[in-house]
């Protein structure tokens, strides 16, 4: 079977381990879609994809689900080629472990989207709860590389642990902003509540808005031009203008976190 | 006029006659790399730095020079630039080479960056090996695909992306011209170079796009393994076998690398046509090519095929 399309028929009444939903199902044929399992959370029943969703063709490489997904978590875990596209709001760690491919949410996910992220490219156009791209639970390192834009806000704790990769914010942020950064980009268009980069150890963090800075923590700011804000403006979505905007024209850069002996910075449009 | 026809339609640009005779081209590796910096001025002395020495693999290990000037949008990070075009007989040679003149004429030159310039799998490293002179204070990002690394220097930090690629080229297609007097075949020689400069993806490395000592395989010297082409130097007239007359007082070779024969044989004609129109038969006596008997190298530019 080439592509996939998965109309929600009905609410599942449970929350459901929708780990199954992924670039998966694409090696398998119609009858073993529908009898797919997806197991309950906090029980011990089952689901058949088959029983909750109209399944028809999509085109080549496509799955595309629409509906209320609030309570299937973990759709497109491991996802590693081909497009994904749901419209409707899905849970918890949407694209988790994701390698490849583009995923585009018409939505709003929930805790630990694209957790331990690897490749490819993500789009949301709702918002995001806590730990956008964060670690496993237990794991030192998050996110790994790919893109990830989320047009809304996003929750607390964003890029935690993030190692590679870029995350683009459009929207706000609540506190705990690359948290424990280990290297990667990380992008906020909005406001970022509480302190930011605390624990950093590298990569950037890129505000579009003044924020909450520990004079402890990071050096004072210095006025620059750098190459490489130059290409990283070049490769934003369009929405993001207003940060390429800022990153062509001098920026005020940061350095820390130095209590943690860290080389990461902050970038701002201002000296604030 | 004694260049001998090897046919019996002669061959004439401009009223200058052509000898029936080609170039031999060697196979050869390349690389293109995107220098920028702050404004031309800067752009310009790192370039100077980065091709000088560069006329000939047989002593500089490279050949290489700026192919064209870049405006501000068209290169990566916004700033003016220049494409640069380097061959080597090897790819190791390549990537030896570029790692040094980078870092040694580009690295240290205020407000440079260094991008790559060719896309393709095998790689020649630029930031890749650079990168270690951050001591520990480098960093990378990965845009669009691209890993580019930045080093901290006393001006702020040198970009240089991490890799460029390297591809098959060809390097050594050639015409000589023979003149009348050294200011005319000067003067046919400045139309050629200027006319082939615009062209894209090809070099002429050496100064001024032009050299004066084409060589031979071979020397009486048993360290060398190129010397003076006797047969071609007028001075010698009459003590050495020469296929041309006492009316030829000095000759210039463009040398020519590209990165497709079809690019090599372009210039070629645009050379050899904009320099037969400059000074005419009143300035050139005639124009040939150097080979080695067709033994050598692989690319053999005829020149009635490439005027064709």
């Amino acid at each position: 079977m080439n592509g996939l399309s998965l109309r929600l028929k009905h609410d599942p009444g449970v929350e459901l381990d929708a780990r199954s939903i992924s670039s998966e199902l694409f090696a398998l044929g119609r009858d073993e879609v529908r009898c797919c399992p997806l197991k309950t959370i906090g029980g011990r029943g089952m689901i058949l994809l088959g029983d909750l969703f109209d399944i028809d063709d999509a085109p080549t490489q496509h799955l595309q689900l629409a509906g209320d997904l609030r309570r299937f978590h973990g759709i497109g875990t491991g996802w590693s080629a081909g497009d994904l596209r749901v419209d409707g709001p899905v849970g918890d760690a949407f694209c988790s472990g994701m390698s490849g491919g583009t995923a585009t949410l018409a939505g709003s996910a929930r805790l630990r989207a694209c957790q331990q992220l690897r490749g490819g490219s993500v789009t949301i156009d709702g918002n995001v709860g806590d730990d956008l791209g964060a670690p496993y639970v237990g794991r030192v390192s998050g996110m790994s590389g790919g893109t990830v834009v989320v047009r809304g806000a996003a929750g607390r704790y964003a890029g935690f642990r993030m190692r590679r990769g870029t995350i683009i914010i459009l929207g706000d942020c609540e506190g705990g902003l690359g948290l424990e950064m280990v290297a990667g980009t990380l992008i906020v268009g909005g406001s970022a509540r509480g302190e930011v980069g605390a624990s950093m150890n590298r990569g950037t963090i890129i505000l579009g808005h003044p924020a909450e800075f520990s004079e402890i923590c990071f050096t004072r700011p210095r006025e620059c031009r750098l190459g490489i804000a130059r290409l990283i403006a070049d490769q934003l979505p369009e929405e993001a203008a207003s940060i390429a905007k800022m990153l062509r024209g001098p920026i005020w850069r940061r350095l820390g976190d130095l209590s943690a002996g860290g080389k990461g910075e902050i970038w701002t449009g201002v000296n604030a | 006029m004694t260049i001998r026809p090897t046919e019996s339609e002669p061959l004439v640009v401009a009223g200058v006659p052509i000898e029936r005779t080609f170039a031999e081209a060697f196979d050869m590796k390349a690389t293109r790399v995107i220098l920028t910096a702050h404004d031309r001025q800067w752009v310009s002395e790192s370039a100077a730095a980065m091709v000088g020495f560069g006329t000939s693999i047989i002593a500089c290990g490279i050949e290489i020079a700026v192919e064209r000037e870049l405006a501000p949008e068209e290169t990566p990070d916004g700033r003016p630039g220049v494409a640069i075009l380097a061959f080597a007989v090897s790819g190791k040679e390549l990537d030896k080479q570029i790692a040094r003149r980078a870092g040694q004429c580009v690295l240290t030159c205020p407000t440079t960056a260094l991008f790559a310039g060719l896309g393709g799998t095998t790689k020649v490293p630029l930031g890749k090996t650079l990168r270690y002179f951050g001591d520990g204070y480098q960093s990378s990002k990965v845009i669009g695909g691209r890993r580019y690394w930045r080093i901290p220097v006393m001006d702020g930090e040198f970009l240089c992306e991490a890799e460029t690629a390297r591809v098959d080229a060809v390097g050594g297609g050639n015409f000589l011209l023979l003149g009348r007097s050294l200011d005319r075949v000067l003067d046919a020689c400045r139309a050629s170079t200027e006319a082939i400069r615009p062209l894209a993806g090809v070099i002429t490395p050496f100064p001024g796009g032009a050299t004066r000592s084409g060589s031979k395989v071979g020397s009486k010297y048993k360290a060398l393994f190129a010397s003076t082409n006797e047969a071609y130097c007028p001075s010698l007239h009459g003590l050495v076998n020469q296929p041309f007359g006492d009316e030829v007082e000095a000759i210039v070779e463009i040398v020519i690398d590209g990165m497709t024969p079809q690019q090599v044989a372009h210039a070629m004609r645009v050379g050899i046509e904009a320099a037969c129109h400059r000074v005419g038969p009143a300035g050139l006596v005639g124009v040939t090519a150097g080979n080695y008997g067709g033994k050598l190298g692989r690319h053999h530019f005829h020149l009635e095929e490439v005027l064709g």
